[in-house]
């Protein structure tokens, strides 16, 4: 059967998501101290799981990427990456509304700037948005009888 | 989860793996310190007497900056990248290393001014604590750092 327009629509926003998150990924599994002031920064998680979460999350950004690019189980990697949007939505806006200057991340690690933590809540919106898309036609495709 | 068998498999193949507990930026430099401070000599219990401003505006950097030795306190590729023509790359990650193979030339009796990427990075702050510890008579920030330097349009020199 030949894919049909949205359906290439929905694996360009896959391939998008994907590169997004790999991209991301691979910076921070490059340089996990830097990653792991990150996390620090957002004085959300006890010194135990500071470390554990900078190796470990990474990793998790690439392997849902990859699934995503390849298309391989699409709409479960979309959806897990849209929790992940979600968490950081989450904890961009604490700090935000806690008045904590915190370094994102997000791409390899900066400086602290509250201009950048709002323009990467932004972006992690847009993501998440796009990540919801993703999911929510793959569960629509998996739902519709085959023609 | 693979990516926890992975994650934290994958840290124990790199050559200094991330240890399981965190430790703030500031305690893995003291322990750098530390061990700097044993090789040469006892470091102070605190820092060494300042003379004039800890931190430099831009003009100010500007005046002082023929006289003085600049260190960059980014991550050397930044400094790769682009950096205050004459500064020397003494990034605070990897500060021992770096400060080791700098050796005499910090020795000179010049002032230092540090800087890092902007006005908010901190690594500038901690190597010029660093810098004190370990004896350094005068030690200052240039507090806009590479940001304000290259909004300013000025001259800008790459690693060779």
């Amino acid at each position: 059967m030949k894919p049909t327009a949205s359906e290439w629509l929905v694996r360009l926003a896959g391939w998008c998501l994907g590169g997004v998150f790999v991209y991301a990924g691979v910076l921070k599994v490059t340089d996990p101290w830097a990653f792991a002031d990150s996390v620090a920064s957002f004085r959300l998680l006890p010194a135990v799981l500071i470390n554990p979460v900078a190796l470990i999350l990474p990793v998790l950004e690439i392997i849902l990427g990859v699934a995503l690019i390849a298309g391989v189980k699409r709409s479960v990697g979309a959806g897990m990456l849209g929790v992940l949007c979600v968490l950081f939505a989450a904890a961009l806006g604490q700090a935000l509304v806690r008045g904590i200057e915190v370094d994102c991340g997000c791409f390899g690690g900066g400086a602290p700037s509250t201009a950048r933590t709002v323009w990467a809540l932004l972006r992690d919106i847009g993501l998440g948005l796009l990540a919801w898309w993703v999911w929510h036609r793959g569960r629509r495709a998996a739902n519709e009888p085959v023609a | 989860m693979a990516s926890v068998l992975i994650g934290l498999g994958g840290n124990q193949l790199r050559e200094t793996p991330l240890p399981l507990l965190y430790e703030t930026k500031q305690a893995r430099l003291e322990r750098e310190v530390q061990r700097i401070g044993a090789g040469q000599r006892a470091v102070g219990g605190a820092e060494a007497p300042a003379s004039g401003p800890q931190v430099l505006t831009l003009e100010e950097f500007e005046a002082i900056r023929a006289g003085a030795l600049i260190l960059d306190a980014r991550p050397e590729i930044f400094y790769r990248i682009g950096h205050v023509p004459g500064a020397l790359s003494l990034p605070r990650k990897d500060f021992e290393t770096a400060y080791a193979a700098l050796g005499a030339r910090l020795a000179e009796g010049r002032p230092l001014v540090v800087y890092c990427a902007g006005e908010t990075c901190e690594d500038a702050e901690l190597v010029r604590t660093a810098l004190a510890r370990l004896g350094h008579a005068q030690v200052q920030v240039f507090q806009g750092g590479w940001e304000e330097w290259q909004a300013a349009g000025r001259a800008e020199e790459k690693a060779p």
